[in-house]
């Protein structure tokens, strides 16, 4: 090296300690601690999932055991006891399962299905996936739900059918959850403003039940509060339609509904009256329709009947006219 | 088996190491400046310890929640309960071993000792003042805040086809609401509080009762089922009783009429909502194997029934139980009807 050279290459040292800060020092190795700290954690999981797995076993719950084993399996690979107690609970469950599957199908044939069921529910909390338990407890449930509905299904048909047989009065009081249920079921209906299908669902729990007095008071009252309701609103007809429907469902005299029904029919007549004596003067056809209609709610109503004779014949009169005229 | 049977040697050390380093420095580093345009970071991966068919254990890393954990492993966040049930149900901590199913254990839920079974609640109607059928707004809501904050899990009518069928597991806690016949409370009075809490629902609708005094109409059920947590299904067209004959029937005209109570809702349902039918709710919880015939016919999977009780994987997806909620009971009742587990007697 020249000395030209050897001043160079010390200038460019000189300049570059003087740019540069303290040399960095090499990265320390990464602590040793939070190494320790995670092979803990692994060891901590080891030893509680092996905890977890002996207390399922002293439990008699093989499958959770066998999970508790896999995952020790899995985390201490080389623990040659852990492999062999995982292998023996295994062979356990395909032993315990055998066992039961056979106890269940034999208590299927015998027509056990209480038993069949508490063994098929065994085979499956110690394999969730075998079909043969599944299709066994799914038989035997629709089985049994098959025959609650069938019984409900029938009792409601032969009630319908045969309804003096059904002599039970207060039932639905006592006790009958089903039954209370369908009364309240089709009194919220009706009450909600389907009064047609209400109705129609009425008289089907009422033909069904004809000796079941309290559900007919009760559903009777629902009515005809309603008919109350709809009177205070002007809707007459309807009013009226409803007490009428009241009394029929009651089954039972109701003098008070009964009058009530009454007075409506009258004042009801006494409006189709005179809408008649206003349609008269220009339209005698149109006005014996609306007295025709007064009678049908009052046939007794005198003023009514009078117009209507008198308008009859003059409407005869008219034609007996027009007749000759031609 | 086994995939991984050696998990903590060699290159897999090596990356433990990288892991608790970023572990324990991630505290008190400076975060290097990032370009503005980068997304937000997903959680730190933690490193895989071992793993099967059926396996995964994992350490977790920071914000690695059951929920996170699950959208890496499984592909889908709401199988965070899984990963919570596996691992003893507790908040995942980071460093925390955890034990990741890869697949559902028990789909069926069928345990040592009993099995789950899910309960199915019916409501009717809602109202100020409460009777056998009409839930108060103040009882309704009690009702979901006991739900929501006892660990429930209500879910989609439309889900227990699938627990049914041993093909997905539901959690453990899981309840099913519906409401009958399509009163226009379950909009005014149950819907708000449905929303508050996220709870879906089925509401089962007659169609005769559409426009009548105090039911839905058609806007309704629109914008509640356009929120995706309101599910509207057929309760037949007038609500008569499916299973009574009428005078002198012949089987030929029953069978008829029947179908009209069957396909006249569904068609109803299909056409103003856009909804197809997966579901139908049996007037008076009434069914006969002719009714349940015309149903698989038009491809309804479940029928729902008002006989009591919670419904275990076994059940006849076409009779499941309800639990009917009444208005003139109280929370210790309506607590009673959640009948989320059946014990079985001994092992």
């Amino acid at each position: 090296m020249t000395r030209a050279r050897r001043g160079l290459l010390s200038c460019c040292i000189v300049l570059l300690a003087a740019c540069a800060e303290a040399p960095l020092r090499p990265a320390p190795p990464p602590e040793v601690a939070p190494l320790s700290s995670v092979e803990a954690a692994i060891a901590a999981a080891v030893a509680a999932h092996r905890q977890q797995a002996e207390k399922y076993t002293s439990n008699g719950d093989p499958a959770a055991a066998a999970r508790e084993w896999q995952v020790v399996a899995l985390l201490a690979p080389d623990d040659a006891q852990v492999r062999a107690k995982l292998i023996a609970t295994r062979a356990a469950i395909a032993q315990a399962v055998h066992d039961q599957l056979q106890a269940g199908n034999a208590a299927l044939r015998s027509g056990d299905a209480d038993r069949a069921g508490v063994a098929m529910l065994k085979v499956l909390s110690l394999d969730p996936g075998n079909a043969e338990a599944m299709k066994a407890l799914r038989d035997i449930d629709r089985q049994k739900f098959s025959r609650i509905q069938n019984t409900r299904a029938a009792r409601v048909a032969q009630s319908a059918s045969a309804p003096a047989a059904r002599t039970t009065p207060g039932s639905a009081a006592n006790g009958d959850v089903s039954e209370s249920y369908d009364i309240d079921q089709r009194i919220e209906m009706f009450k909600a403003g389907d009064v047609e299908g209400g109705l129609k669902e009425l008289h089907a729990f009422v033909d069904a039940n004809p000796n079941n007095q309290d559900a007919r008071q009760r559903i009777a009252a629902t009515v005809y509060d309603r008919g109350r309701e709809a009177e205070n609103k002007g809707a007459r007809e309807q009013a009226l339609m409803l007490y009428e429907q009241a009394v029929a469902l009651r089954g039972k005299p109701a003098p008070e509904w009964t009058a009530q029904a009454q007075k409506l029919r009258r004042t009801i007549s006494g409006e189709y009256y005179d809408k008649g004596m206003q349609a008269y003067r220009t339209d005698t056809g149109a006005a014996i329709k609306l007295w025709e209609t007064s009678l049908r709610y009052d046939p007794q109503n005198p003023k009514a009947t009078a117009k209507l004779q008198e308008a009859r014949l003059a409407q005869d009169k008219l034609k007996r006219i027009e007749q000759q005229s031609k | 088996m086994q995939r991984r049977a050696r998990p903590l040697r060699h290159s897999g050390r090596a990356a433990l190491c990288a892991f608790v380093a970023v572990l324990a420095a991630g505290g008190c580093a400076i975060p290097p400046p990032r370009p503005a345009a980068e997304p937000v970071a997903q959680p730190e991966r933690g490193p895989v310890l071992a793993h099967d068919d059926e396996l995964s254990i994992v350490i977790a890393a920071a914000g690695e929640n059951a929920n996170a954990l699950a959208q890496r492993y499984l592909g889908d966040a709401s199988k965070g309960w899984w990963i919570m049930e596996t691992n003893g149900g507790g908040e995942i901590r980071p460093g925390q071993v955890v034990v990741i199913p890869l697949k559902a254990r028990n789909p069926i839920g069928v345990y040592a000792d009993g099995y789950q079974t899910i309960p199915i609640l019916c409501y009717h109607r809602f109202g100020a003042k409460a009777s056998k059928l009409t839930v108060t707004p103040a009882a309704f809501a009690a009702q979901m805040q006991f739900l929501a904050k006892n660990g429930y899990h209500v879910v989609p009518l439309a889900r227990v086809d699938e627990f049914l069928s041993g093909r997905t597991p539901l959690p453990r806690k899981s309840v099913v609401i519906t409401i009958d016949d399509g009163y226009r409370s379950a909009f005014e009075i149950a819907w708000p509080i449905l929303k508050q809490y996220g709870f879906p629902a089925t509401v089962f609708l007659y169609s005769d009762f559409v426009g009548a005094g105090d039911a839905l109409n058609w806007a309704q059920m629109k914008e509640m089922t356009a929120s995706g947590l309101v599910d509207v299904q057929p309760h037949s067209k007038t609500h008569a009783n499916l299973t009574l004959r009428q005078a002198d029937e012949t089987d030929a005209r029953y069978r008829e009429r029947v179908r009209k109570e069957v396909d006249t809702p569904i068609g109803l349902i299909k056409e103003r909502l856009s909804l197809p039918s997966t579901s139908f709710a049996y007037p008076y919880g009434d069914v006969n194997e002719i009714v349940v015939d015309l149903l698989a016919r038009q491809g309804t999977q479940v029928g729902v029934t008002v006989t009591p009780g919670g419904n275990g994987f076994f059940a006849y997806p076409y009779m499941l139980r309800r639990n009917m909620v009444f208005g003139n009971e109280d929370l210790d009742a309506f607590k009673a009807k959640l009948n989320v587990f059946v014990r079985t007697a001994g092992r």
